[in-house]
């Protein structure tokens, strides 16, 4: 038999475990990177100086002080809130019908129906703006601003649902939907104790994606807010055009422990146990 | 049950009716015109290899697929027309197909909750049929949190909980271990018979069929090629590829001729085979099947042997199945290895004599 040990056994185990280190140090590298911005970005929100600076000079709660007193502000945050939302509810509803009907058997027109509902993933998002942009202004609806805000967030938002809820769809086991016919439950029933169900994990995955990025969005939205109805980011944009102080950085701290928190609160809600009971 | 084929009270003759059921996907007959009947509290199984129909036999009595042509009745009604959740089946999936998300309890009380049974009596009778396959205070456990054996429970114990008119086994066996396979198989016929529920069950394990059931339907390509008990197949296989299937050792392909005023088998151009019954005219090609227990080995060689169905021979390979061994022979103008069991405590080797009598010689047609 031959032996399959080279004579350099030593010098490729050692090579190994220097391998795995690397990798360890690229990972903590790759989550510095990730995490310093925004640690800056905080930092300065609490500078006690009337301009940017870091390290800031003294500490302070002025800017955001400051922030609660901007009218844009806080009505941009509940516009935000209220698209964000909205349009997050709707992209599930459509979302889960959608999901269910491809990951069913193919049907004439599912692969239409698939490259429909994933194309806004493929375009850019100042792509997509413009073009509603500019089918709002044939139809003059350009000025309505929240309902429009809310269908061109639901078509963006709407893939990050169908994926993630297709994927747990299709990765299911088609019996179940079988055993519960077999117990009595018509499809109606079935698809609500059964098909629901076992799709929430993928449901709350998409709703948390879809409600993130609608919140965020800056390149679609900015082409469709109107004065009464702009976004936090649009807004923000707006202001960090001519505006050095650091307000900005007081709203982006808070935006950062907005999603904290939400995300906190769908885990505990109910993303958790749809996880784990998985 | 609009017309009852029976005096009144005493209900329908047959559980299930299949007359002429076909099933084509495409350019595929998966069913060529099956009839079946199956009589109330059989337990009765569909015994084949994979691609036989079976699978598609119980999904139409289950209704999630519908028969291209022909009838089938479940206790007199036919269902032609009737969804799945109409039908009042119980089926235990072959992954069991239990709802990840709900207790073994929940799981068990789902067709009842669709019944819109009283709460109470869900309970109670929830309790009763996880008492019955043995999981009595395993009720709050989730499927992660249970074994193999224990899911199969809860499986098989929400499906007869609603006390169905016909329970469906599909391979429910197939992903347990051997040892609680086993055992399950001999809970499984335990619990049918005290529930007395008309049962189908489809399995591609013979043993498990030839074990368990009151009836076997044994399929290949969408045709029924025997049904009856499993002594019935098992002693008079009617068909080769029966013969095959069951694990006869011997088979060899031939042609019927006249001998005089009997009928023998040629298997090669020096050999014949007498036989005792012949039921083909002379010139049909057939498949001449002898188990390996009826072949007589001989260990002293007899060159000389003549007379029918005696052979000489050398044993090219033994192989050990327990109790017996299997001796491989080559003979003297037979194409084929022929295979004989011997006691394993004395196995000989080298030139032997194979025998058998001429009633062990089955002729059957050759549709393997």
């Amino acid at each position: 038999m031959a032996d399959i040990r080279p004579k350099s056994a030593k010098a490729e185990m050692l090579l190994w475990s220097f391998g795995r280190v690397l990798f360890g140090a690229i990972g903590c590298l790759w989550l510095l990177f990730l995490v310093a911005p925004l640690v800056i970005v905080v930092a300065v929100s609490f500078t006690s100086a009337n301009y940017l600076m870091f390290p800031p000079p003294g500490l302070s709660l002025q800017w955001y002080a400051e922030v609660m007193q901007l009218s844009w502000f806080r009505s941009s945050l509940i516009s935000s809130f209220l698209i964000a939302a909205v349009s997050t509810a709707i992209a599930v509803v459509l979302g889960v019908l959608a999901a269910r009907a491809l990951s069913k058997r193919s049907f004439p027109g599912h692969m239409l129906m698939e490259y429909l509902v994933l194309s806004p993933l493929l375009l850019p998002g100042v792509v997509m703006g413009f073009a509603l942009f500019n089918v709002l202004v044939l139809l003059h609806m350009e000025a309505l601003g929240l309902p429009n805000l809310i269908v061109a967030h639901t078509m963006i938002t709407l893939p990050f649902v169908v994926r993630s809820v297709w994927s747990t769809m299709a990765g299911s086991d088609a019996s179940l939907e079988e055993a519960a016919h077999s117990l009595g439950a018509t499809p109606l029933k079935a698809f609500r104790h059964v098909v629901l169900p076992t799709a929430m994990p993928g449901i709350v995955a998409g709703a948390i994606l879809a409600f993130t990025f609608s919140f965020n969005d800056v390149t679609v939205s900015i082409f469709l807010a109107s004065r009464e109805a702009g976004t936090l980011p649009v807004e923000l944009m707006a202001d960090l055009e001519y505006s050095a102080n650091a307000a900005p950085a007081a709203i982006s701290s808070l935006m950062i422990v907005l999603m904290l928190l939400l995300f906190m609160a769908v885990v505990r809600l109910g993303g958790l146990k749809a996880f784990v009971n998985h | 049950m609009t017309d009852m084929t029976s005096p009144a009270g005493t209900g329908p003759a047959f559980a299930v009716e299949m007359r002429d059921v076909s099933k084509v996907f495409g350019e595929t007959t998966v069913l060529d015109r099956i009839s079946f009947d199956i009589r109330p509290g059989e337990f009765v199984t569909f015994l084949g290899p994979s691609g036989c129909g079976k699978t598609t036999s119980l999904r139409i009595l289950a209704g999630f697929e519908q028969a291209t042509s022909g009838d089938v009745r479940i206790n007199g009604q036919s269902v032609s027309d009737m969804p799945p959740w109409h039908r009042d089946i119980g089926i235990v999936f072959q992954s069991y197909a239990l709802f990840p998300y709900m207790t073994a309890r929940d799981n068990v009380g789902f067709g009842l909750k669709m019944r819109r049974v009283p709460k109470a009596e869900m309970a109670k009778r929830v309790e009763e049929a996880l008492k019955l396959v043995g999981l009595s205070g395993l009720g709050d456990r989730y499927p992660r949190q249970l074994s193999g054996g224990q899911r199969q429970r809860v499986a098989l114990a929400r499906a007869l909980v609603i006390k169905p008119q016909l329970l469906l086994l599909d391979e429910p066996l197939s992903n347990l271990d051997a040892k609680l396979r086993n055992e399950m198989r001999y809970e499984l016929k335990r619990i049918q018979r005290e529930s007395g529920i008309t049962t189908v069950f489809v399995t591609h394990d013979q043993e498990e069929a030839f074990s368990l059931s009151d009836r076997i339907v044994l399929m290949s390509k969408g045709e029924i090629k025997q049904a009856g008990t499993s002594r019935e197949i098992w002693e008079k296989p009617r068909t080769g590829f029966v013969a095959d299937f069951i694990g006869v050792d011997n088979l060899l392909p031939g042609a019927v001729e006249k001998d005089g005023d009997e009928l023998v088998v040629r298997i090669s151009p020096s050999v014949t085979l007498k036989t005792e019954i012949c039921d083909f005219a002379p010139g049909s090609a057939v498949l001449v099947a002898v188990r390996a227990k009826d072949v007589i080995l001989n260990p002293v060689a007899d060159e000389t042997a003549t007379g029918l169905n005696v052979f000489a021979g050398n044993i090219i390979d033994v192989e050990y199945r327990g109790e017996r061994c299997a001796c491989r022979v080559r003979c003297e103008g037979i194409d084929q290895t022929l295979v004989a069991l011997v006691a394993s405590s004395h196995v000989p080797s080298g030139a032997v004599t194979l025998s058998f009598a001429s009633d062990a010689v089955m002729v059957l047609t050759d549709d393997r």
